[in-house]
């Protein structure tokens, strides 16, 4: 029986001849346009098939060498190794291939939504957290070269506030030596903590404040950052999600490859509003312990954003400091680092049953 | 040191000469999106539901499906590598990398030591690297072979990179030169040597168009800059941030033009200059076809959400393959497979993967 045409190689060289593919029961051989017997007659199981894929054509190699390839017949079905079969039948029927999608389609949500914030979770509580301290010196040290100033503030009133930030931290963070850094930064009232247990308090974020209450609240805030190791955790999902996508999608290159960053971008934002929200939480809990109303958290964070969206282009004109807690809402919530400001507000209002 | 000058094609590679007129025989891509498509998405639903143990299995079938889709001459390419080498090279991948991450966790001076003393496997990595893609690539059931050895890799993938970077990238043409030499130069079919007979000057000045196009796009951004700055410490309007606005978009572009020009001058530098016995290759690439293709892509994977990549790699494919042809003199047929019946490793390619090594073929 002629089960496929196609050419033969002898193995040795690039000449070919145009040949066929002969099954005669078990055995099989190849013949030349004149019938004679190029390879074979051989067993199935002396045979090496390289069966096509997606329509790719078929190569089989007898022994001796002998090399035939021919595009995909029905007949050739008969060579197909057992596990080979398995793969194309998925491939070949489109319900299977949707099931595919669908499979994919729900392990990627599932792995973005749960599977990396869990990983980094669970890996950052079994990690030292002085692990990112050098790197948080380093970017204390960055920003004073660049973006910060000596602080006007009143020493008097520093050492009171830096005094009482660091008994809380001490009483609800242990494990971390909290530093309180005092820096003036033009017209910005931010505040940011640093894995290495600085927390930096702002100029203008003092002095729009009102009272020591809302200050304590804004560094209870920032506290919940490291409590939660948020920047390790921050790290260990930046590199899963671009370890993942390297791995889905290594041959993008150029132009495209600079693009790939983006959904790793708005995933990273979707973490990164949801630390904010648990660094709310975490600073609600702290403040009713400590017998402070949560509303002074709510209060402050109105503060800071009548204060970025009052002044938009005030000295240096940076509305929306790099990992700070400050920023008048510019931008769609879904682009935002942080959730919009009244939800959060809503949110720790909702915490408290007063 | 080079014991390949014997084993060059008998089929009297200057005998034919270039006296004899070329045909020229273009590559031809007969994949398509949808076909690919079905592939892939079962390669990735097998990979994601074994844990990742499909994935040299993937590897395999996506590169038989492309290798045999390409076709020259009225006859496809083949990919051969088997699954469970990749299998092996992949899991000697990850426990490298593993070692490492844990030494590194353990004192960072121990990870630093460990790199240190990984620096020198690299050439042989590389050449190890290349030698299984080159060996499991075949064309008319003859394969590639690659002869590059771990000097060659050290002086072209560390040393020009060195001397590249200490004369702050004036000495990079003659890096990229070397490389091409060494990993497509290097490469063979059958017993047949592969040269690659680029001169400097074309590098040279390809390298001097991405730097103006470089300096100009940096030049308009600086100058926009001035020119649109208030006068003496007033207030910065909108028409500084709209001035400021288009002057990063012209520096964009022409970092992307740039880029591009450079992807596209790099493969026809590659590709354009290589002779196999008395046949040459012929590399067209062209800026506008690669910015349209980049684009579509682009685009394409942004509005599906990543769905679009079956389609993206495809046409990718098509493009490579549109602008390859082979200047054929005299016919194909004299080719001579090599006897060296050795199986290469793959510890070489997956680790050079695992690591990010890039050396492209």
């Amino acid at each position: 029986m002629r089960v496929a045409d196609g050419r033969f190689l002898d193995g040795r060289g690039t000449r070919g001849l145009p040949a066929w593919l002969e099954r005669e029961a078990d055995r099989w051989s190849v013949r030349d346009g004149h019938g004679a017997l190029l390879a074979g007659p051989a067993a199935v199981d002396a045979l090496e098939v390289t069966p096509g894929v997606g329509g790719t054509p078929w190569l089989v190699r007898f022994p001796g060498g002998g090399l035939f390839e021919a595009p995909e017949t029905p007949g050739l079905a008969a060579l197909l190794p057992r596990r080979t079969a398995f793969v194309r039948r998925l491939e070949s029927r489109l319900p299977w291939a949707l099931a595919a999608l669908l499979v994919t389609a729900a392990a990627v949500y599932g792995a973005v939504r749960w599977g990396v914030p869990a990983v980094a979770r669970a890996a950052a509580e079994r990690l030292p957290p002085e692990l990112l301290a050098a790197s948080g010196r380093e970017a204390l040290r960055w920003m004073d070269g660049r973006l910060f100033a000596p602080s006007r503030l009143d020493p008097g009133r520093r050492a009171a506030l830096a005094a009482r930030i660091e008994a809380l931290a001490a009483r609800h963070a242990p494990g971390y030596t909290v530093r309180v850094r005092f820096r003036r930064m033009g017209g910005t009232a931010n505040a940011f903590a640093l894995p290495s247990g600085d927390i930096v308090l702002t100029d203008r974020l003092v002095e729009i404040l009102d009272g020591d209450g809302q200050v304590l609240a804004v560094a209870a805030h920032e506290l919940g950052h490291l409590a939660h190791r948020h920047a390790l955790r921050e790290t260990l999902q930046h590199g899963i999600l671009t370890t993942a996508v390297f791995m889905l999608a290594g041959d993008l290159s150029g132009v495209t490859g600079l693009l790939a960053s983006l959904p790793v971008m708005l995933v990273e934002l979707g973490y990164s509003r949801a630390m904010e929200r648990e660094a709310d939480a975490w600073a609600v809990r702290l403040l009713r312990a400590e017998g402070l109303e949560p509303a002074l958290l709510a209060s402050a964070l109105g503060r800071i954003e009548a204060n970025a969206c009052a002044a938009p282009a005030a000295e240096g004109g940076d509305r929306k400091a790099a990992g700070g807690d400050g920023g008048c809402p510019d931008l769609p919530g879904w682009l935002s680092t942080h959730p919009l400001t009244e939800d959060r507000i809503r949110a720790i209002l909702a915490h408290d049953p007063t | 040191m080079d014991g390949m000058q014997d084993r060059t094609a008998p089929a009297g590679e200057r005998a034919v000469g270039e006296a004899v007129p070329a045909r020229v025989e273009p590559l031809g891509f007969h994949g398509d999106g949808w076909s690919y498509f079905r592939i892939w998405i079962v390669n990735v639903a097998l990979t994601i539901l074994t844990l990742g143990l499909w994935s040299p299995w993937a590897k395999v079938r996506t590169n038989r499906y492309f290798y045999g889709a390409t076709e020259l001459a009225g006859s496809r390419f083949a990919y051969l590598a088997d699954p469970w080498v990749i299998f092996r090279g992949r899991l000697v991948a990850l426990l490298v990398v593993l070692a490492w991450m844990a030494a590194n966790a353990a004192s960072p001076a121990l990870g630093l030591l460990l790199g240190l003393a990984f620096l020198p496997l690299v050439p042989w990595l590389i050449c190890r690297s290349l030698a299984f893609r080159a060996r499991n690539s075949a064309w008319r059931g003859v394969r590639f072979g690659f002869d590059g050895r771990y000097v060659e890799a050290l002086t072209a993938y560390l040393l020009w990179p060195f001397l590249a970077q200490v004369t702050l990238g004036l000495l990079g043409p003659v890096m990229l030169r070397e490389q091409d030499r060494f990993t497509v130069g290097r490469a063979r079919f059958g017993t047949t040597r592969i040269h690659h007979e680029a001169r400097l000057g074309p590098y040279w000045r390809l390298w001097l168009t991405a730097a103006a196009i470089g300096l100009a796009g940096l030049a308009a951004f600086v100058t926009l800059v001035l020119v649109a700055r208030p006068e003496g410490g007033a207030e910065p309007g909108a028409a500084f941030a709209a001035a400021g606005a288009l002057a990063m978009g012209l520096w964009l572009l022409a970092l992307v033009l740039a880029m591009a020009l450079v992807a596209v001058g790099r493969m026809n530098l590659r590709y354009g200059h290589l002779r196999i016995g008395p046949h040459r290759l012929r590399s067209r690439f062209r800026l506008g076809p690669f910015l349209r293709l980049q684009l579509g892509n682009t685009l394409g994977l942004i509005l599906t959400l990543g769905l679009f990549w079956p389609w993206a790699a495809v046409r990718t494919a098509r493009y490579l393959a549109d602008h390859l042809a082979l200047e054929v003199r005299g016919d194909l047929e004299g080719f001579v497979a090599a006897q060296d019946a050795g199986q290469v490793g793959a510890v070489g390619d997956e680790v050079g993967e695992a690591l990010g090594l890039e050396v492209g073929f």
